[in-house]
Order: structure tokens, then C-alpha cells, then sequence
């Protein structure tokens, strides 16, 4: 039996693989529990890449507003 | 093995060299800034606690040197913050400034915010180190498809590669960066 990679998961998850090859795909995912916890660790990996993103941004945010604020001190008057 | 003969931040602490004043600056200033956020410290605040942090880091010197005797780097470092937090806080006793909603009495709240807040700084080193281990291109794929949120088939185009290799660079990556957090988690 023909299991599939990481990046063929990735193609048939994201709509980048041809109708004929999703069909089978999604068929043999069914009863193959090996590919199937492939996919479920690719989720996974989304989950880690959103909170990355998310972090970054907040990161990104607090160093960028002391700079906006460092060009244009605040008046306490 | 890196892919660049660069050496990481997390590389001179491991192995206990010397890190210069602008390199810790730029990766520690954003976690400075965002827990002195929690406390509510006013944007001058902010950054007088960057500076008086750097200050007692690095204690006059242009380079700093860990001494892994005095416990995990995370313990240190946030001692240090909460120390130089408490001051400018008591310091706006003495002004008669009242003290902001989040101070020292929301403990819980305030150590989740930590936790999170060292774990986005992690994620920031992570991705830094990243960046040394694997070739510009997968790397760029990478930022396109994973941070960007560019599709495949357009990171693919942009970086005149195979969807196919978009997604190996992703997911080579993936599996790197996974690795390096991990690694981070345990030596800091």
C-alpha cells in the first residue's frame, strides 16, 4: 500500500491536487490510520504557525509603537 | 549543523560568550517593552525600563557574559524586569501618580502574561535561528507561505520554485523550528 508524504497531504488539504488523485486520496485516507495522523500533524502545524504569526504581530506592535512614539515624543504639557 | 557561519544569540549564551549591547538590545527590547505593558508603564516609562534593564544586564560593559550559575536565563531575566517594574512603580508613590490596574496584586494574571510573553519571544529567537539553519530560499518560501499567508501557488510563482517545493520548505521548517523551540524551552 502506497502511503502518502507530508507534501502530497499538503497538496490534497489545500486544493492543489487534480480532481482523479483527490478522489483516491480522500478514499484511502478512510481507512489508512498512518495518513491520516500525517494529516492531523500538519493541522497541528497550522495551529503552531498561527500562534507564531500571532506572536510575532504582538511583538512586532509593542516594539513598533515605542518607535512611532520615540519619533514623535509625546507632549505632557 | 548552520547553515551560515553566523552565530546565534542563543548559541553565545549556550556556550557562554560574550553578547554584545546592540544584539541583546534587539532581541530582548520587545519583551522588555510588552511586560512593561502588563503594568500599564506609560511609553516613557517603557522605554526608561528598557534602558535601565539593559543597564543592569550589561553593568557598563559592551558585552555581556552569562553565568549559567545563577539559574535558568528566563528566572534572571525576569527577575530583573519585575525588579526595575517595581521601581518605577514605587517611584510613582513618591510622585503621588496612582498606580496603574495591573499591578503587583493580579499575580496569576500577570505570570500567564509572562509565560505567553517569553514564549513569543522564544518563537522570535526560534525563527532568527531558523533563518541560519536552512538556504535563503527555503527560508523565503517559508515566510511566504507560512507567515504571510501567500498560497502555495502564489509563493511558488514569486519564487519561481514547485508548489511541491513550497510545501517541502515549509514543512522542512516546520520540523526545524519545532525542534529549535524546543531546544529554547529546555536551555533557557
Amino acid at each position: 500500500m502506497k502511503h502518502y508524504t507530508r507534501e502530497e497531504l499538503d497538496c490534497y488539504r489545500n486544493g492543489d491536487m487534480n480532481l482523479f488523485s483527490r478522489i483516491i486520496c480522500s478514499e484511502h485516507l478512510k481507512f489508512c490510520r498512518s495518513c491520516h495522523k500525517l494529516l492531523d500533524s500538519l493541522k497541528e502545524d497550522d495551529a503552531l504557525l498561527d500562534e507564531l504569526r500571532g506572536k510575532l504581530d504582538r511583538l512586532k506592535q509593542a516594539a513598533g509603537e515605542a518607535n512611532k512614539l520615540n519619533r514623535f515624543p509625546e507632549n505632557d504639557c | 549543523m548552520a547553515f551560515t557561519t553566523r552565530k546565534s544569540l542563543l548559541a553565545k549564551i549556550r556556550e557562554g560568550d560574550e553578547i554584545s549591547w546592540d544584539e541583546f538590545y534587539s532581541a530582548y527590547r520587545p519583551l522588555i517593552l510588552l511586560r512593561g505593558q502588563d503594568f500599564a508603564l506609560k511609553p516613557t516609562e517603557k522605554e526608561d525600563l528598557v534602558q535601565i534593564v539593559m543597564s543592569e544586564i550589561f553593568k557598563g560593559s559592551r558585552e555581556f557574559l552569562y553565568d549559567r550559575s545563577k539559574g535558568r536565563f528566563r528566572d534572571y531575566i525576569k527577575k530583573i524586569i519585575s525588579n526595575q517594574i517595581a521601581r518605577i512603580l514605587r517611584k510613582r508613590i513618591n510622585q503621588e501618580v496612582p498606580l496603574c490596574d495591573n499591578d503587583f496584586s493580579q499575580i496569576n494574571v500577570l505570570e500567564q502574561a509572562w509565560r505567553e510573553e517569553w514564549r513569543a519571544h522564544l518563537m522570535k529567537m526560534a525563527m532568527s535561528e531558523l533563518k541560519d539553519y536552512v538556504e535563503p530560499a527555503t527560508y523565503q518560501a517559508f515566510i511566504l507561505y507560512g507567515l504571510h499567508r501567500k498560497t502555495s501557488a502564489e509563493a511558488a510563482k514569486f519564487l519561481d520554485i514547485s508548489v511541491n517545493a513550497v510545501y517541502i520548505a515549509k514543512n522542512r521548517c516546520m520540523e526545524l523550528l519545532k525542534k529549535i523551540i524546543s531546544d529554547l524551552e529546555a536551555e533557557l
